[in-house]
């Protein structure tokens, strides 16, 4: 059996991933669908689009047979941009077999399947040991060797030792969740409140204003999440409030610059002509607003930036309509006025996913 | 091997197996969980007799633990271990089943024509039109029976019916047979016994006991053991993966791991031991019927536990044999009928199964499952990765049984109903509508008819997106729907559920109806027929 390390997906993060792991001492195999970047890093050992300045380790193969990862890993990080994840998924379900195990690096809600990674992964494989990486990971903060951590969680203790195993070294800690649910969906939707936080920084709102949109958002992300089954202590970890802050705080975040130039007056268009990049918040806002639509979940940031993004409507008034919520606890236990339980005896939590 | 050659030799070998099986695990365990183990079964034995005991039988009975207890106190480790092996034989001697191919016989041919027989009589009005009709032709098969026939010949079975009655046994036996698939191994509770004549057939059919109040964990890991093991020697099984019967009336929200788990140990076991045939197929059972002999004890208890079933219930209609009569009479005259869906089968980590045996992904790809409990190439028993992958088998059983679940129009009336009852009072609990109710002013036909139009469009819609199954009601329109429900509802129970005065529909026991309802909650319906965002 396949005793090696795979990374699918050679952007910024998957190159750091895969360095990271040549570094501790294991072979690893990067995938690329670019044949150009396979050999740059082969030969140069470098991959001057993402990493720039990154002398990727020697343990670090590139390729761009998707085949050959299946073949010999045993364990599999995929680290592809969430638009293209369940076809690269797809492809490698082909290949793969039930006691090889599948690490989501990727941070998403898919639009209309509003599936997580992980959950891709198990419908597009036959592979039950999958996991999920999260956290506050600043690929550039990781290569200076800054001190920084990150968890991994999956329902499998297997995945979590082995994960630990590979990537733990002494300035890069991991720690181990169950909740995969709430981890995903935690490293998804804090780019919600990133866009928020941008803005607030645009208008100039000082920290008092940051802080208020980072804790309610927090709660809002951890609602979101209870309402799909994780646990809502999950959001005060790493995948959680700490990505949260660092994101909302990086000036590097593509989600905070983002909010910045909308509160400068531009339109969404624009600034996504001008960044050339993915902005994941812009996708996941759509996909969390379908369903607190849909399941009637109370989530007014997550609103608010969707009705500036896709309804046009006027930052000024969305502050006001998020000033005048109507809930008067900050404790979700208080009895408050509104409430979206209809059902108290036959439990409607979680929600199984094939309705969403 | 099937049930027709159970007999002594593999009774005894059955035994002989549970009962290493057992003491393999418990060999595993250090000094102290063993007399854990031994303490409380001493503990739990003890209770259990003060509970069901008579008086006379009673004080001989705890003598008898009192003298275990003097005898576990005074002996050696290695007596210990001779203790512990004593008892796994004991219970497992106690949980054996029997089957007798002369009363499968009887019951499968001679039975129903009894049953036919003695109801037919007892129906005047039946006697007068000779109209006959036959105890299966009330029990409504469907669903993929030829697949699960051809998989009995390529492994072993586990059917995994849901489960809402006592009856439910007795119904899958003949559905069974009917379907032409072979006679299974299952656990009854002992309670089921009582009842003697019942309890002759079920002791002659391939039931095994299982004594609910014996709570103690030596006495569930041989019960499981019991169910592995048979599955391990090939016998075909049965058992109701939500433990017990469903209290609220909605479909299974959450499912016994623990037996569940089960078939994956059974499959595990045969890769090792290299069988030919290694493979358990799963297959999920739904059933549904217009009524359920016994909601109002369900639904009563479902409300005192709140949500909390009691484990068992003693005294409901089961026992009552008038009852029983009632009920069957009632699918005699074609007014409540069974229906049984049998779904396509699945391995023990939830991948689904072809005809041939081959369990395949989403995309119909070929899995080699012995992958799944590899470690480096060898075949291996791990506890976390194993009840991970019940717990995928669990969720996806769950997604079946909300799939292949069939709706009534007992169902959808009661649905309807009691959401537009539950509208009046949008922040009312069950408890406080139930109060409220008694005063609850009657809801006008074209009003329910409105409101049922627009739920039928949202069931047929799940049913076109295969969510649901609608076979049953599409083709009806709402004034059929509500006129065959009364007339099921004013049939049997007791109290009075629904009735029809003029224009008005009068709800007469909400807490029926709100039973009935819950057949039809874990879609979403609740909000969509409001015209939700979805609706």
């Amino acid at each position: 059996m396949a005793k090696g390390i795979g990374v699918i997906g050679s952007g910024n993060w998957g190159t750091t991933l895969a360095h990271l792991i040549g570094q501790a001492g294991h072979p690893v195999m990067i995938w690329s669908r670019n044949p150009e970047t396979v050999q740059e890093m082969n030969h140069q050992k470098t991959n001057h689009t993402y990493t720039p300045g990154l002398k990727i380790s020697d343990s670090v193969s590139a390729t761009t047979v998707l085949r050959d990862i299946a073949t010999h890993c045993e364990l599999i990080f995929i680290v592809v941009p969430s638009k293209s994840f369940r076809e690269v998924a797809n492809q490698l379900g082909a290949c793969v077999g039930g006691d090889q195990i599948l690490v989501s690096g990727t941070k998403g809600i898919e639009n209309k399947t509003f599936r997580t990674m992980s959950e891709i992964l198990k419908e597009e494989t036959c592979c039950k040991k999958v996991g999920a990486l999260s956290g506050p990971n600043i690929a550039t903060e990781i290569i200076q060797g800054d001190p920084s951590g990150c968890v991994i969680a999956s329902s499998y203790q297997e995945v979590i030792d082995k994960v630990i195993e590979v990537i733990q070294q002494p300035q890069f800690k991991i720690y181990g969740n169950k909740d995969i649910k709430g981890v995903e969906i935690g490293g998804a939707l804090k780019n919600i409140i990133a866009i928020a936080c941008g803005m607030a920084t645009g208008l100039n709102s000082g920290n008092n204003a940051k802080a208020f949109l980072m804790t309610r958002g927090l709660v809002e992300m951890a609602r979101y999440g209870k309402f799909l089954g994780a646990n809502p202590e999950t959001f005060y970890g790493l995948s959680g409030i700490g990505d949260l802050i660092a994101t909302c705080y990086s000036q590097h975040s593509r989600n905070q610059t983002f909010g910045r130039e909308l509160a400068k007056g531009k339109t969404m268009d624009e600034i996504l002509q001008n960044i050339h990049m993915v902005v994941e918040g812009v996708y996941t806002v759509q996909a969390a607003h379908t369903v607190a639509q849909k399941f009637n979940i109370f989530m007014p940031i997550t609103e608010g930036i969707y009705k500036i993004l896709f309804e046009h409507a006027r930052v000024p008034d969305v502050i006001k309509e998020l000033m005048a919520v109507r809930i008067k606890f900050e404790d979700e236990r208080q009895k408050d006025d509104f409430s979206n339980i209809k059902h108290m005896l036959v439990d409607k939590y979680p929600i199984p996913e094939y309705l969403l | 091997m099937d049930l027709f050659q159970f007999k002594a030799e593999q009774k005894k070998l059955l035994i002989q197996k549970v009962k290493e099986r057992t003491f393999d695990v418990y060999a595993q365990k250090n000094e102290a969980q063993i007399e854990q183990i031994l303490e409380e079964m001493i503990y739990w034995e003890k209770k259990r007799i003060q509970k069901v005991e008579r008086h006379g039988q009673r004080k001989r009975k705890i003598q008898y633990w009192e003298n275990y207890k003097q005898t576990y106190l005074a002996s050696s480790q290695t007596e210990r271990e001779a203790l512990l092996k004593e008892s796994i034989e004991h219970y497992g001697e106690q949980i054996l089943g029997n089957f007798s191919p002369f009363v499968y016989t009887l019951a499968t041919k001679a039975l129903p024509h009894f049953l036919t027989l003695l109801l037919n009589t007892l129906s005047l009005k039946r006697l007068v039109t000779l109209r006959r009709s036959n105890i299966h032709e009330n029990i409504f098969l469907s669903g993929h029976m030829a697949w699960a026939r051809k998989l009995s010949q390529k492994g072993t079975l586990v059917f995994t019916p849901t489960h809402v009655s006592n009856l439910d046994s007795l119904v899958m036996g003949i559905a069974l047979f009917y379907a032409d698939l072979p006679p299974v191994m299952y656990g009854a509770g002992l309670n089921l016994f009582k009842n003697k004549l019942i309890g002759y057939f079920m002791n002659n059919l391939g039931a095994y006991k299982v004594d609910r109040l014996r709570i103690h964990p030596l006495y569930k890991d041989v019960l499981k053991e019991y169910a592995a093991c048979s599955m391990e020697l090939g016998y075909h099984n049965l058992y109701f993966p939500g433990g017990t019967r469903s209290r609220s009336g909605t479909v299974e929200k959450r499912l016994k791991l623990g037996l569940l788990g089960t078939t994956l140990k059974a499959y595990v076991r045969n890769l090792k031991s290299q069988k030919p045939n290694p493979n358990i197929y799963i297959i999920p059972v739904n059933l549904n019927s217009h009524l359920t002999l016994e909601a109002e004890t369900l639904i009563d208890d479902f409300l005192a536990a709140s949500g909390q079933s009691r484990y068992i219930i003693e005294n409901d209609e089961f026992s009552k044999p008038k009852r029983v009569l009632d009920y069957l009479w009632n699918m005699m005259k074609l007014d409540s009928k069974v229906f049984v869906h049998f779904g396509e089968p699945l391995d023990p980590f939830g991948n689904r199964v072809d005809e041939e045996g081959v369990s395949r992904d989403a995309h119909g790809r070929v899995i080699d499952i012995s992958r799944y409990v590899k470690k480096d190439g060898v075949v291996d028993v791990e506890e976390d990765r194993d009840q991970n992958y019940t717990k995928e088998l669990g969720a996806v059983l769950l997604d079946v049984f909300h799939r292949n679940n069939r709706v009534l129009s007992t169902n959808l009336v009661a649905f309807t109903l009691y959401e537009m009852i539950a509208k009046r009072y949008p922040d009312f609990d069950i408890y406080k509508l139930l109060r409220t109710h008694t005063y609850g002013e009657p809801i006008s036909l074209v009003h329910l008819y409105e409101r049922l139009d627009k739920v039928r469009a949202l069931v047929q819609q799940l049913a076109i997106q295969q969510r649901i199954i609608d076979e049953d009601v599409v083709a009806k329109d709402s004034q059929d729907i509500v006129n065959e429900a009364l007339k099921i509802f004013g049939s049997y129970h007791n109290r009075k559920t629904v009735y029809r005065v003029g224009d008005q529909i009068h709800v007469g026991d909400l807490l029926l109806l709100y039973y009935y309802h819950n057949r039809l909650v874990g879609y979403n319906l609740e909000d969509m027929m409001w015209g939700g965002a979805n609706g």
